[in-house]
């Protein structure tokens, strides 16, 4: 292998790398199992270089791998695993508690979550992608797309009764 | 606030609560981790070592419907020498024997610079006769975690600390006089983010003003105290540099991982906008810069070729600084300072190897990382001494 094109994904590890960890972040919800699916999804991009001739392309098949790996790893696991059940913090006391209090409510809704649920919801909510890109990069419909961004937002709502009193989107 | 925005910004401050791992951690070479991808890991390991392939910065021929693209092929040329009057090698102690950061000049021979860890001491620095003088003693509120750079302007430093990790985290907005004095509150806000959810501060008149690092939004407070106000009409907004602001949004032509590119901008006092047409950029007021080693102005002109690839692309610094990367090999990296403005290109000095468990080349090239928040000074140690370049001082 040209050992420039070595030298440039090596490159490409240094600047993005980071970047690729704080998504990894997201849908893993802990650290050392993002470290994990970041290397994983690298190291098939790099078993699949020769096939990816746009440079610009490298990026989100790596993405890509992430979210795939996520899903379909957890999907071999049995259901018993699931993820944190960190209790919920206790509710505001009347009732109408306040952003501060509604994120920490938020993110323990998230680690309740299945890995596809949260992994539509970082592409639509973090990655900001439309939902026929959420389907290109998770394989799925766009109806599909639809479909699961509105479970799992109800499903958020389910596990934190306290996001049930906020506004519906515009 | 509904439960979609609640989710953004959710997910935003989750993303930056835990400090990416260095970036050897992933280049071959490394001990993986447990877990059920090992078996890949084993054949596609060596598939990392000796396979690779072109990246996204990596410098393509301009397309055709671009029309020419002029090249940039100017040699760099030292820093001290090309911006002699901006660029300051100093020592990494203060003559007092004290470890500094550099916080910005205050005029061609005084650096502000910050010393302590918590409690923090602003002194102004004669970089020309060694002195310094104490201008500001600050000791952060109890719990603090985090004590921000200042900015300077209408003759005040201005800073903000946060305390974070208590289930409703504060942010204090700080002022004292540029010349040295006391400490004073200006306004508190409630909120979660770590390292302060302010993506960008900056005083206007008598005014603080800045924009939140999620959800957006322009808020002012008063520099005398007084509680905080949403700029109206403000809404999704972030601040580039006042009076400018970009518009937040999916867009298909922004990056991947939801980095701010200023591509929609809008002048909030006259409600101007300046829509980019560059395909996907970063983009400060004037200039943007894309994944093919490009600069060009925000309608699209000027395209012109950069000397090397920019290092992350963002937001130029002060509409007109970007760090480029020129690499001929694994073993010999440089790091320039850029001019958009000018065409110049200072070479920083700074060589390194990328190796695997050697932090050096992240760690320069995270030293010399600027964008449009990077306002006064360009800093990093080579050998013993400290390159201080201010960059308002360059001149254009």
């Amino acid at each position: 292998m040209d050992p420039d094109r070595a030298a440039e994904f090596r490159t490409f590890v240094v600047e993005r790398s980071a970047a690729l960890f704080r998504t990894a972040y997201l849908l893993t919800g802990d650290r050392h199992s993002a470290e994990d699916l970041v290397q994983s999804a690298l190291a098939k991009t790099a078993a699949n270089l020769a096939r990816l001739r746009d440079p610009a392309a490298v990026e989100g098949y790596v993405r890509r791998a992430m979210y795939h790996e996520q899903v379909s790893w957890w999907r071999r696991r049995s259901k018993a695993a699931e993820v944190s059940t960190d209790h919920l913090p206790d509710r505001a006391d009347d009732g109408h508690a306040d952003v501060a209090d509604l994120r920490l409510v938020m993110r323990s809704a998230l680690a309740r979550l299945t890995p596809r649920q949260r992994a539509v919801l970082v592409l639509r909510y973090f990655e900001d992608l439309p939902e026929s890109e959420i389907a290109k990069v998770l394989g799925i419909s766009v109806g599909s797309v639809r479909s699961q961004t509105h479970r799992s937002l109800e499903r958020l709502k389910k596990v934190a009764p306290e996001l049930r009193t906020m506004r519906e989107p515009a | 606030m509904n439960i979609e925005d609640l989710l953004r910004e959710t997910l935003a401050d989750m993303s930056r609560e835990e400090e990416p791992p260095p970036p050897g951690r992933f280049l071959p070479g490394q001990p993986a981790r447990r877990r059920v991808w090992r078996p890949v890991l084993v054949a596609a390991g060596v598939a990392v070592l000796i396979a690779a392939t072109t990246v996204v910065i990596q410098r393509t021929a301009p397309e055709k419907k671009d029309g020419p693209v002029a090249a940039d092929t100017s040699r760099p040329v030292p820093v001290s020498k090309l911006w002699p009057r901006a660029t300051h090698v100093l020592p990494q102690k203060l003559p007092n024997g004290l470890a500094y950061r550099p916080e910005a000049f205050l005029d061609e021979r005084t650096l502000l610079a910050r010393t302590g860890k918590g409690d923090t001491v602003w002194w102004s620095y004669d970089v020309r006769s060694g002195t310094v003088k104490r201008l500001v003693a600050f000791v952060p509120p109890p719990r603090t975690d985090y004590t921000s750079s200042v900015v300077v302007g209408s003759g005040r430093l201005v800073w903000y600390t946060v305390s974070w990790g208590t289930v409703k985290g504060l942010l204090d907005i700080w002022t004292a006089p540029v010349t040295g004095g006391t400490a004073r509150k200006v306004t508190s806000i409630r909120q979660t983010m770590k390292y302060g959810d302010i993506d960008l501060m900056t005083v206007v008149g008598d005014k603080v003003v800045w924009s939140r690092g999620i959800e957006g939004g322009l808020y002012r407070a008063p520099l005398s105290g007084g509680d905080p106000a949403r700029i109206p009409g403000t809404k999704r907004y972030h601040l580039l540099q006042w009076p400018w602001a970009g518009i937040s949004g999916a867009r298909p032509d922004e990056l991947p991982d939801s980095r701010f590119t200023f591509q929609r901008l809008v002048n909030v006092l006259t409600g101007e906008r300046r829509d980019a047409r560059t395909g996907t950029a970063s983009c400060s007021l004037t200039w943007c810069v894309n994944h093919q080693a490009q600069a060009l102005r925000r309608d699209g002109s000027g395209r012109r070729t950069l000397p090397a690839n920019p290092l992350p692309p963002g937001p130029p610094a002060l509409d007109r600084f970007i760090v480029l990367r020129q690499s001929s090999s694994r073993a010999d990296n440089r790091l320039y300072l850029y001019d958009l403005k000018t065409h110049r290109t200072g070479d920083l000095g700074i060589r390194f190897e990328i190796k695997v468990n050697d932090r050096t080349a992240s760690d320069y090239m995270q030293a010399v990382t600027i964008d449009h928040t990077t306002r006064y000074v360009l800093t990093y140690d080579l050998g013993d001494k400290r390159v201080v370049i201010d960059l308002p001082a360059i001149p254009g």
